[in-house]
């Protein structure tokens, strides 16, 4: 019962030129694919090309080398006027509200300017009611100004705006990183429920590994520029297989006190991460990975399918068990 | 009974006008002991831990008790208190960029801390200042100390910080979101370390993160408007906690080992701001167990090793809830 996919990237690339430092690749050769009304989860550490991948959906920063589809349409290929066109089908929501909106409109303004801008033909007001209630807003927050909500509050006004237009796709870029883990839950089943009733597909980056299992059918982990795993969230998170996966799974807080296992130890000792304009050769990961051998220092792995459909990018996928023996 | 090294008690914090952040807390740490205060923005934590050190910032006042051994905390002189910070009690804080000279190479730093602290001389602080690097798994620390903060990672510089506040000896050891700005693969490395370092010195850990608790500390004292409603063994409190809140706060935090069913459960309605006038119990408007009774504020009542705040207090295993 496979969709349709209303996203794919293929060769996605972003290198940066650091003066005097040489060139940073970003993003290194990703390819992704997220079936229409479906959640991908993009998961990794800071620097790990998370971000940019998003953007580079998104047609906000240029890309090096690759190519990105939204329904069809070739996204880095489009003029002015199509891509502008297109924008409405996509949205982003950030993890700080401040950055996007205009700390200078009410929230009412905020949530009309896109219908404004591409000339929204029926009731604004209404609409903008509307929009209100879907994200669980009372309407009398609608003249207040963004500095007068909570952040909750805010981010819901960020994803009410995001939404104005009915666009299929929202690039949701750690839109609960700043919140109080009650008010996290409040919008992280906010989400699920537009996706459930607008049919939304998201691409949801984020660093919080627990919430990803909550919202994405399909998680994708990255690490320094390239996907090392990519995979059913519930097959990636109860069988990892690349070690990369099975640390940053165990290093991951737990509500509850645990015995301390072999792998939790093993995090203690890998390390951090490398400097992304000196990437180790062979496997990024070769550095810091428990069960290297001279092999993952001198080839790198290509993310290869498994037999059990996932996908993942080391040379003993199939064995490899960070902390066993 | 162990000796408790630090005793809050009734520890208030106003802006002026009855407008009141920290609503008497009751707050115990014994000798080499790790408590956690958490709880969620506005509760008055991190207010908490300022109050403790005299680090308020301008507007803010403290009044109550606080005792860290026979020497109180609140309302002492700034010399006085100058003294006690870092002599006896040392500090770490989310982004040690801002407690950390930027101009000045972390060695350095560390040399000038002994200097205040301590009567080594000049010599004796430069070896000690590697030692401390080294001992808090600082990699090449002759290469590290002649480094600029800004030269080494979010990590990196954490464990300079954890190294100065230990710098002193201190007997309590207060850490305000240590690890929140880092990845969780390098906060597992710092917890690992801080629990490692405070084997023998008392650790007040601040944090919004039961996941962190659960990791650290030897007890939890949990935060809500201002008052601390619920504190004992940490096992006990996310096992099986008494408070309404505390059980709520913990059942909203996703767990990566359980297959997503359903929605997060959510606390309704909102968290008192700060100043507003609360009467009864502070969690009694978004609490599903509130009775006639929680028009009264409860107190919080010791009963063996934990207390609770709460006038119905839950007796049964979080685990046997539905999720």
């Amino acid at each position: 019962m496979t969709g349709q996919d209303l996203v794919v990237a293929e060769g996605l690339t972003k290198r940066y030129d650091i003066r005097g430092r040489g060139t940073l690749t970003a993003v290194d050769d990703v390819d992704l694919r997220i079936e229409k009304g479906t959640t991908l989860a993009l998961v990794g550490e800071s620097g790990c090309g998370k971000s940019t991948t998003g953007r580079l959906l998104l047609a906000l920063e240029r890309l090096s080398a690759g190519k990105v589809t939204i329904d069809g349409a070739s996204v880095h290929d489009l003029g002015k006027r199509e891509l502008r066109a297109l924008r409405r089908k996509m949205q982003p929501v950030f993890q700080d509200p401040y950055d996007s909106i205009n700390g200078r409109m009410t929230v009412e303004q905020i949530i009309a300017e896109p219908l404004r801008v591409h000339r929204f033909p029926g009731d604004l007001a209404g609409k903008v009611g509307e929009l209100l209630d879907a994200v669980n807003l009372a309407s009398a927050l609608a003249r207040r100004f963004p500095h007068e909500l909570s952040g909750g509050q805010r981010q819901r006004v960020a994803i009410a705006r995001a939404i104005a237009l009915d666009p299929e796709f929202i690039v949701c870029d750690e839109p609960v990183s700043a919140l109080d883990v009650s008010v996290q839950a409040q919008v992280v089943n906010l989400l699920r429920g537009l996706q459930a009733e607008r049919g939304l597909t998201y691409l949801f980056i984020s660093h919080d590994l627990a919430l990803v299992r909550y919202l994405a059918q399909r998680t994708a982990v990255m690490y320094l520029g390239r996907i090392v795993e990519e995979g059913p969230t519930a097959q990636v998170f109860a069988d990892p297989r690349h070690p990369y996966t099975q640390l940053l799974l165990a290093a991951a807080p737990r509500p509850r006190v645990r015995a301390q296992d072999k792998v939790a130890a093993t995090v203690r000792s890998i390390g951090e991460l490398p400097s992304p304009l000196s990437k180790p050769s062979g496997c990024a990961f070769s550095s810091r990975c428990p069960l290297a051998t001279d092999r993952c220092h001198e080839e790198t792995p290509v993310l290869r399918v498994l037999e059990d459909g996932r996908a993942a990018a080391c040379h003993y996928a199939e064995t490899a068990q960070v902390g066993a023996a | 009974m162990t000796e408790q090294l630090l005793e809050a008690r009734d520890l208030r914090v106003d802006f002026g006008e009855g407008r009141e952040a920290v609503r008497g807390v009751d707050l115990t740490v014994a000798r080499g002991e790790t408590v956690a205060l958490v709880g969620e923005s506005g509760c008055g934590k991190s207010l908490t831990a300022l109050a403790l050190m005299d680090l308020l910032p301008p507007g803010a006042h403290a009044s109550g008790s606080a005792r860290l051994g026979d020497t109180e905390l609140i309302g002492r002189d700034e010399r006085t208190m100058r003294r006690i910070r870092g002599d006896r009690i040392g500090m770490i804080f989310q982004d040690p960029m801002s407690a950390l000279n930027p101009t000045t190479t972390v060695g350095t730093q560390i040399a000038e801390v002994l200097a205040i602290h301590t009567s080594m001389g000049r010599r004796e602080r430069r070896r000690r200042a590697l030692e401390l690097l080294d001992s808090v798994g600082i990699p090449d620390p002759a290469v590290r100390a002649k480094q600029m903060p800004h030269e080494l990672s979010g990590g990196m510089r954490q464990r300079v910080m954890i190294s100065i506040a230990l710098a002193g000896s201190p007997e309590l050891l207060i850490a305000d979101e240590p690890t929140t700005a880092l990845d969780v693969t390098v906060q597992a490395q710092v917890l690992a370390l801080l629990r490692e370092r405070t084997r023998d010195t008392a650790l007040l850990f601040i944090t919004h993160d039961m996941g962190v608790v659960a990791e650290i500390a030897d007890r939890v004292a949990v935060m809500y408007a201002g008052s601390v409603v619920e504190f004992g063994p940490v096992a006990k409190v996310l096992e099986a906690p008494e408070h309404p809140y505390t059980a709520a706060l913990l059942r909203s935090v996703p767990d990566p080992d359980r297959p997503a069913t359903g929605d997060l459960p959510t606390i309704p309605g909102q968290v008192p701001s700060v100043g507003e006038q609360i009467e009864g119990c502070p969690f009694q408007p978004r609490c599903a167990s509130a009775t006639d009774e929680c028009v009264i504020a409860p107190a919080l009542v010791t009963t063996g090793e934990s207390a609770v705040a709460c006038w119905n207090p839950r007796t049964d295993l979080l685990s046997e809830v539905a999720r």
